[in-house]
């Protein structure tokens, strides 16, 4: 009983406070558009979040509900499907073996979450001895949507993906395309020849050297799922934000990006970690309450309509000013 | 530029609207090999009319022509003929042909309609004088029959017909080896259908070839039921499966052959 007390004891992830945590993606006051990627020190994929169990929760829900809105697949990612899953089975057991355990016996293979209490015995490289593709299976596990990028004739494609929580984009429209047409409605990234730029530099990435960048809009309620698909249903509650509940009612979104080369497939493995902090939580760091003050004032309207905040952004402003004010 | 002058040797009535020439340049040569020209023009007078070429003999300065005389009146075709048999002429505004041999291509697998004919043949002529297996196919969407061609080319490759039912093309493509490239001409939704089934078992934009006819039909892909609605970019359509009004943006997918739609903003 007692080591299975202690089990427990390390099997609990630490509650570090959100403010502790929270990837704060701005470096200055000053809003710039580029490819501000940075090499991922340490080279890891996954951030295991006091959110873990919860998200993985609704993450299992959204894949039960709406399936072909949060997975996609084309038919020749299999092997770089079965690439990420050995990638990130790896990774759960080398760095959080608390938590992730796994047995191999040649291609037999069983994996045990022992967060969740749950074992999947399996074939390496035969598809039908798991309950979903290979990538459908391993994103159940990981709090982070995870994506397949099949490099070919000088493009990068959106050949499989896993996305219970887009930021206001559809997996169903986008998968199978290239990464170019993909990027299409950025503003400023195709006038900027950035398109070309970045997909240069993700053709040139190497193994072993994985890049970070982080994403940022804003979130009305601390709602993770914003599908395209139901624009509908939460694109109203835009309307709701004033001056007095924008600390409540709006969330900075941050979208940790985090890219590995796959040596075996020559694919990309593109993995998005989606974090919330309410506005009144954020300014509880003044430095940062400050500085996305100053974000929001210097970024301008084409980029605020295309990241979704300009009908609240005065709304936004004003509270932070207030609240920058009250305690400086 | 010297104009290029051409004389033709010898003439064949391959079915009701088709004529193959052959004809040897007395003046220069054309900039393709291969190619494709909307006018023949005599010393006093021009028609327009679907043309194309191919250079079979391209060393003694020979090519072999198709002719569609479909959009002419009896008379003018008489007239052409009676033209072509006593006058030399010219080719005027040549263009290469939509379809372009890559060096590595074993295999073609070539997927035609009947208003691509002509088309069809000069490729058909051009893959046969460079010794590349083809193979001919006709989709569900429309028949061809062969009878009416009076061609041993033609004769000699029948087209297979393959339906778009049950995955029978999805499960061709996808059994193709590495060096099998595909051409497909004819009217715009053929092509696309293929386009789309090609791109989802891998073939690259380099091994898929098009020359579509037609009016596009412009698709809206819906972004709540994931079906395809007729309709333009930049306007408001109402999906014709789950009734939903959607605002068509610009975003266009070449693998559904769509523009998004998305759900509009009340």
């Amino acid at each position: 009983m007692e080591n299975r007390e202690l089990l427990q004891t390390k099997r609990a992830i630490p509650d570090t406070p959100l403010l502790d945590r929270f990837p704060f993606p701005f470096k200055g006051d000053s809003y710039r558009y580029s490819n501000d990627s940075f090499k991922l020190e340490p080279r890891v994929l996954l951030d295991i979040t006091p959110e873990y169990f919860e998200e993985i929760e609704l993450k299992r829900n959204i894949l039960k509900d709406r399936h072909e809105h949060a997975y996609q697949s084309m038919p020749h990612s299999m092997n770089g499907q079965w690439e990420i899953l050995e990638f990130i089975v790896h990774e759960m057991v080398t760095q959080h073996p608390h938590y992730f355990h796994l047995e191999k016996d040649g291609d037999h293979w069983m994996f045990e979450n022992l967060l969740l209490g749950e074992r999947q015995s399996f074939t390496f490289g035969d598809a039908s001895t798991l309950p979903f593709e290979p990538l459908d299976f391993i994103g159940r596990h990981v709090q982070e949507d995870l994506f397949y990028l099949g490099q070919r004739d000088g493009n990068l494609y959106l050949d499989a993906g896993q996305l219970c929580f887009p930021n206001n984009w559809s997996i169903g429209f986008n998968i199978g395309t290239p990464f170019l047409e993909f990027h299409k409605p950025v503003p400023e990234f195709y006038s900027s020849r950035m398109a070309e730029k970045v997909l240069g530099f993700l053709m040139r990435m190497e193994a072993g050297m994985p890049f970070r960048r982080p994403s940022w809009t804003t979130t009305v309620e601390k709602m993770l799922p914003v599908f395209r698909e139901s624009f509908d249903e939460w694109s109203p509650k835009k309307k709701n934000v004033t001056t007095e509940n924008a600390g409540n009612l709006v969330y900075l979104r941050v979208e940790d990006q985090r890219l590995f080369r796959l040596p075996g497939s020559n694919g990309i493995l593109f993995s998005l970690h989606t974090h919330l902090i309410s506005l009144e939580e954020l300014t509880q760091n003044q430095k940062w309450a400050k500085q996305f003050y100053h974000v929001l004032l210097d970024a301008p309207d084409y980029m605020s309509e295309y990241k979704g905040y300009l009908p609240y952004k005065d709304k936004m402003i004003a509270y932070l000013s207030k609240q920058i004010e009250s305690i400086s | 530029m010297e104009a290029v002058r051409l004389k033709l040797i010898q003439e064949q009535r391959i079915s009701d609207y088709i004529y193959v020439l052959e004809v040897k340049t007395l003046t220069g040569s054309l900039n393709f090999y291969h190619g494709a020209a909307e006018q023949l023009r005599f010393k006093h007078q021009s028609f327009s009319l679907p043309i194309r070429f191919t250079a079979p003999y391209q060393e003694v300065g020979m090519y072999r022509i198709f002719i569609d005389t479909y959009f002419l009146t009896d008379e003018e075709r008489l007239n052409v003929l009676n033209q072509l048999r006593t006058h030399d002429f010219q080719l005027e505004c040549l263009s290469p042909l939509s379809f372009v041999l890559q060096p590595n291509t074993q295999k073609v697998l070539l997927f035609i309609e009947e208003i691509a004919l002509l088309e069809s043949l000069t490729v058909m002529e051009m893959l046969a004088n460079l010794h590349i297996d083809m193979i001919l196919l006709v989709t569900d969407e429309l028949q061809i029959t062969g009878k009416q061609i009076n061609y041993k080319l033609w004769q000699d490759s029948m087209p297979t017909a393959i339906s778009f039912q049950n995955k029978d093309v999805h499960f061709l493509l996808s059994w193709q080896k590495i060096g099998t490239h595909i051409f497909a001409a004819g009217a715009w939704p053929m092509v696309d259908r293929l386009k789309r089934i090609a791109e989802d078992v891998g073939f690259s934009d380099e091994l898929f070839q098009f020359k579509g006819y037609g009016e596009m039909t412009p698709y809206v892909f819906c972004v709540r039921c994931y079906k395809l609605t007729k309709g333009n970019q930049n306007t408001q359509v109402q999906c014709e499966h789950c009734r939903t009004i959607l605002d068509v943006s610009n975003q266009y997918s070449k693998r559904l052959g769509a523009y998004l739609g998305n759900i509009k903003a009340i």
